[in-house]
């Protein structure tokens, strides 16, 4: 599979080089700021971009720009965001412009080559990812009482796992049951919190995600 | 009595003294006194000589009118020289100063017209004017003077010529047919411009000024129509319409010197005036200067109060510029300067009628300049809280930025060069390297949990709505926000709200029942407003929620405050904001 590496850090840049190589991936080259991330999309085309979301020059949301602009040109470049912000906006604002294929992972987890394989292969095969941290801090937030209290205990790992961005399929080989209780699971959930039913399981998230923020 | 008044009074008495000689000459020889010698017309001229000079004396020292006041004041020993009857004059010098400095008069009185600060002088009034007074000292009084012997004029009880240096009667003669001509000449040109002057005047320079510049003009136009009536006559006779135009152009002098008088009283009544307001009422800016501008006839009249770095105007703020020519008049203390009255420079004229008022006002001025320097130094003050409010604000956004960009990723290189030791590793070393990379993890946890606490970069780069939103994710209290204002604020404003709302929500996680916080935004009349409503805050709790906010809030001119009904809190707080 063949990457590019956006992040400004050249210790880190090179330390996840050796990493993902290690593992097996195919790094096709490394970019410091937007632009020359910009132009290495263009003259390589890579599977997919791994990119650190503040970097030169502003250091705010050049990351979030630059998944924007590369998804919109290369419709087969997957994008995986990479930021230290245990927050949801960000993976919000990139699930909104491009849901499919596009993943938000917190930055202090990259040291895990399993980890990282593991996104960089699903937003590939057309996922979205969203780091379990966050899924978790949304579902664990204190809220006045909701239909979220209403789940079963499965229904409630399998709505977290959803809102990673997990496929029926995917799911089906997580919590190792029949691809027939998934879909009765899912629709059970989907009943229960009020949220029209996509069968794109990308839109799916978006809708999970703005459940579980409201 | 004011050292003004003394001083007209001390200078009417040689004046009087010299009428008192000319009115004997005039009654003793009536045929040729030009304002005749019955006991009224001397005491006419005698009057009017005594009143232009109290007049002039006045306008120089009282209203400042130098130019003016001496031409006024000049015209009255003008007006006893031409009531002498010359060739009877009891002295050398009288009967000299008599052929010298007897056909002064009109012109004299012409050019105190023209003198009056109506408009700036144009080069034609200066030379109207210098016409004036050279035709009558010079062309029809030193000059003939000069080549005039008595004696050959068959005059032989006249007394002696001082001013004589060669006698020759035809070039006086005809120097003084020269005379009348210019006359006519320039009384004509000096009532039009004098005219002309009054009518471009402001509305409240005409008022003030019509007896002296209307009554100098038709002086001038009388002037013009005795020299006439002079060189048609082809003698020297005094007749009957000469002694008319003659007294009817001492009655003007007269009305000039009313004319003064009526100006200095309306003086007197407009500081009385503005007294009266001042005691009236509570002392208050907008009264006293809407009284001043009302009273000079300038609607944009402006009281400002100098202070280092600037004019303030009442409320302390910086006074704005005037966009027009402006005349000011200051008032002082021994100190340094209070305040200052900026007013058209079109009215400079009646800058004496300010001057009183002012003056008459200088208490209540003085407790203005006060209260407005005082309000000034809060704006400072205030503005100065705001800029250590919004400085300590910007300092956090870096902290939070250097944390983040720097140590935060110096942390994760590490996190990476430790997994890639542990592979390099024994496999009895491997379980330190896991526990390295797990400390450098816990570390990592608790930098974020710090530059978040430090600055929340979510307020700084999605606004309050964001801000908020994403507090909630980690409230320990259910956190409720309304409103889907999307709008950004001022850095400090938005700041100081979300800062009162994460205190909130950190003290309410401390209490047992966990209860719900409400937060509602808007924006109603370019003011940023919260509402904060809970069942979970104690009164104490709420009280210290509050006192903690209330400093960056009321430095940013915003408000806070705290109801309860039932058992439920109410936060209300309100910023400001140019949107």
């Amino acid at each position: 599979m063949r990457v590019v590496i956006a992040e400004d850090m050249v210790l880190l840049r090179e330390g996840l080089t050796r990493l993902l190589t290690d593992a097996g991936f195919n790094i096709v080259g490394g970019a410091g700021d937007l632009p020359d991330l910009l132009t290495l999309v263009d003259t390589t085309a890579p599977d997919v971009a791994l990119i650190d979301i503040k970097m030169p020059p502003t250091h705010t949301d050049e990351g979030l720009q630059a998944a924007t602009i590369i998804r919109k040109r290369h419709p087969g470049t997957a994008v995986l965001l990479l930021s230290s912000y245990l927050e949801s906006r960000y993976a919000s604002s990139l699930l909104e412009s491009h849901p499919a294929s596009s993943g938000y992972l917190l930055k202090e987890r990259i040291y895990d080559p399993a980890v990282l394989a593991d996104a960089l292969k699903r937003v590939c095969a057309g996922e979205c990812v969203i780091d379990p941290a966050i899924i978790s801090q949304l579902l664990g937030r204190s809220r006045v009482r909701g239909p979220l209290d209403e789940l079963t205990e499965r229904e409630r790992e399998i709505l977290a796992l959803m809102a990673e961005g997990h496929s029926n399929h995917s799911i089906c080989d997580q919590l190792v049951i029949s691809p027939r209780t998934v879909e009765s699971h899912v629709r059970s959930v989907f009943m229960k919190l009020g949220i029209a039913e996509s069968p794109d399981s990308s839109r799916r998230v978006l809708a999970v995600l703005a459940f579980l923020q409201a | 009595m004011r050292a003004s008044t003394r001083a007209a009074l001390l200078v009417t008495l040689p004046v009087l003294a010299l009428g008192a000689e000319t009115s004997r000459l005039a009654a003793a020889h009536p045929e040729a006194a030009l304002g005749g010698g019955a006991p009224w017309e001397s005491l006419v001229q005698v009057g009017v000589a005594v009143a232009a000079v109290a007049a002039g004396v006045v306008l120089m020292l009282e209203q400042r009118l130098t130019a003016c006041g001496l031409l006024l004041a000049l015209t009255g020993p003008a007006i006893l020289l031409a009531q002498l009857p010359v060739p009877d004059a009891s002295s050398a010098l009288l009967f000299t100063a008599g052929l010298a400095g007897g056909s002064l008069a009109p012109a004299l009185a012409g050019s105190a017209a023209m003198a009056c600060p109506v408009a700036p002088p144009r080069r034609l009034d200066w030379a109207v004017v210098t016409v004036s007074l050279v035709t009558a000292g010079a062309v029809l009084g030193l000059l003939p003077a000069a080549v005039f012997d008595p004696r050959a004029a068959g005059c032989f009880s006249c007394q002696h010529n001082l001013a004589e240096v060669h006698a020759d009667l035809p070039l006086s003669v005809a120097l003084t047919r020269w005379g009348l001509i210019l006359t006519v000449g320039w009384g004509i040109g000096l009532a039009a411009r004098a005219g002309w002057r009054w009518l471009r005047a402001p509305r409240i320079a005409r008022l003030v000024y019509a007896p002296l510049i209307l009554a100098g003009a038709a002086i001038s136009l009388l002037a013009a129509a005795a020299a006439l009536h002079t060189l048609r006559q082809a003698t020297s006779e005094i007749d009957g319409t000469l002694r008319a135009l003659w007294l009817a152009q001492c009655g003007l002098v007269g009305v000039m010197a009313a004319g003064v008088a009526a100006g200095g009283l309306r003086a007197r009544r407009l500081a009385r005036q503005v007294t009266q307001t001042v005691v009236a009422s509570v002392p208050d800016a907008a009264t006293l200067t809407a009284a001043l501008a009302a009273d000079i006839g300038d609607p944009h009249l402006a009281l400002v109060f100098p202070r280092e770095g600037g004019a303030v105007d009442a409320g302390g703020w910086p006074a704005r510029p005037a966009g027009r020519p402006v005349a000011v008049v200051r008032v002082t203390r021994s100190d340094g300067p209070v305040a200052e009255v900026r007013y058209s420079a079109t009215l400079t004229g009646v800058a004496y009628l300010l001057v009183a008022a002012v003056r008459a006002a200088g208490l209540v001025i003085e407790h203005l300049a006060a209260q407005a320097r005082l309000l000034a130094e809060l704006a400072e003050l205030a503005a100065s809280r705001q800029r250590i409010i919004e400085a300590g604000d910007a300092e956090r956004q870096r902290l939070e930025r250097d944390l983040h960009d720097g140590a935060q990723q110096r942390l994760i290189a590490l996190q990476v060069a430790l997994q890639m030791a542990g592979y390099a590793a024994r496999p009895e070393e491997t379980a330190r390297y896991i526990a390295a990379r797990q400390a450098v993890g816990a570390a990592l946890e608790e930098l974020r949990d710090i530059a978040h606490g430090i600055h929340p970069a979510a307020l700084t780069d999605g606004g309050l709505q964001v801000g908020l939103r994403t507090l909630a994710e980690t409230s320990p209290v259910p956190l409720v926000v309304d409103g889907r204002d999307l709008r950004r604020y001022s850095a400090a404003a938005e700041a100081a709200v979300y800062r009162l709302i994460a205190d909130a929500v950190r003290i309410a996680g401390q209490a047992a029942g966990r209860e719900a916080i409400t937060v509602a935004t808007g924006v109603p009349r370019d003011r940023l407003c919260i509402r904060l409503s809970t069942a979970g805050l104690d009164r104490a709790a709420a009280d210290q929620i509050v006192a903690g906010a209330r400093d960056r809030i009321v430095a940013l001119n915003g408000s806070v405050t705290l109801a309860t009904a039932g058992g439920e809190m109410t936060i209300e707080a309100a910023i400001p904001c140019a949107l």
